[in-house]
């Protein structure tokens, strides 16, 4: 129903928009494609590396999966996709789209031992890093489907202090859930 | 937005929308070029995973969505140095930038907290309605009243300090 911010707010648009300089679909095209190389050529360095380096400690820290969520139909809300990873972790406290750039913090955690369940949906992979004692500690990729699937990490905090989950900026999966639990 | 509705190629998306959510962020954020920016991004990425994306039945959302939480992110980051340019702006004003009016709009939208401003910037510029700010937001549709409510009340008493009380829509 409009009142009287209506005007307002359409004089605001009407006259922002033509100050409004766009890049282009052109340019998200290019873009896109110019990381797209990059990130073809840092993975095959890295991902040597990281199979070197990484393939033990993986082993160990994998979790099994969890029970699988019925999946999502083809054409669905944003909000139905967020609420489906919401229900694979119960009780998760960060749950968004991947893309957001968001970083999950837990700040002010106690010293003590504790499970990262972190979900995810997608039909892309999800490679994280497990941030806690001020550096990367572990370092996986959650092979996400259609269907969610969650992975448990289980880790020790000798101090208390901050914990958060990064996510590859080429992540292609499409929504996460995390929960960190004290066990 | 139903999905037949929809316009489901990136370019034609992009053509529809970029200005729009261009000037929600920068309502939102008092930064046209953060805004720009941050909108773009939010495309690239949709770009990127335009087969999964287009299937949303409102791929739209999902790209303000990303936009908003990029701007949250990059405003968190640079929150000192963001206040800094403003002042520098209200100072210094800008031969192609906004007009004292719309300055004044987006001034008075910035004292308001983050919930209501969000709120107030959604449903009169990205033309949502309560239930839908309250799907998003995930929170009760009361709650979504009761920000606008106090937006309204707080952006009529910055605009027009005489002004007493919005009257609940």
């Amino acid at each position: 129903m409009p009142d009287e911010f209506t005007p307002l707010f359409a004089d605001l648009r009407g006259r922002a928009i033509p100050q409004v300089q766009a890049p282009g679909a052109v340019a998200a095209h290019q873009t896109v494609r110019r990381r797209r190389v990059a990130t073809s050529m840092v993975t095959g360095t890295a991902a040597a590396l990281i199979l070197a380096a990484g393939a033990t400690f993986a082993g160990t820290q994998r979790g099994p999966d969890r029970d699988q969520v019925p999946a999502a139909s083809p054409s669905e809300s944003i909000n139905q996709s967020v609420s489906v990873a919401g229900s694979l972790v119960p009780g998760a406290t960060h749950v968004n789209l991947v893309a957001s750039n968001a970083e999950p913090v837990f700040a002010d955690v106690a010293q003590g031992r504790y499970r990262l369940s972190v979900g995810c949906l997608g039909s892309a992979p999800l490679p994280l890093k497990i941030v806690y004692l001020g550096a990367v500690q572990h370092q996986d990729t959650v092979a996400c489907s259609d269907d969610g699937v969650v992975r448990d990490y289980e880790f020790a905090l000798t101090r208390s202090g901050v914990v958060s989950v990064r996510f590859d900026m080429t992540a292609q999966a499409d929504v996460y859930a995390i929960k960190l639990t004290g066990i | 937005m139903p999905a037949a509705d929809s316009p489901t190629s990136f370019d034609e998306v992009y053509a529809a929308q970029y200005a729009d959510l261009t000037v929600q962020l920068y309502a939102y954020f008092g930064d046209l070029q953060e805004a720009q920016d941050v909108v773009q991004e939010a495309f690239c990425r949709a770009l990127r995973r335009w087969s999964s994306v287009s299937r949303y039945d409102d791929p739209v959302a999902w790209v303000r969505r990303v936009a908003w939480n990029l701007a949250v992110s990059r405003w968190r980051r640079s929150r000192t140095a963001m206040s800094f340019l403003r002042r520098q702006r209200r100072q210094e004003p800008q031969v192609d930038g906004p007009n004292t009016d719309r300055v004044a709009l987006v001034d008075a939208l910035a004292t308001l907290p983050a919930t209501q401003r969000r709120a107030m910037v959604l449903h009169y510029l990205g033309d949502l309605s309560i239930a839908e700010i309250a799907d998003r937001e995930n929170v009760a549709v009361g709650t979504v009243k009761s920000w606008l409510h106090r937006g309204r009340t707080g952006l009529a008493a910055q605009l027009r300090p005489d002004h007493p009380e919005v009257p609940r829509a």
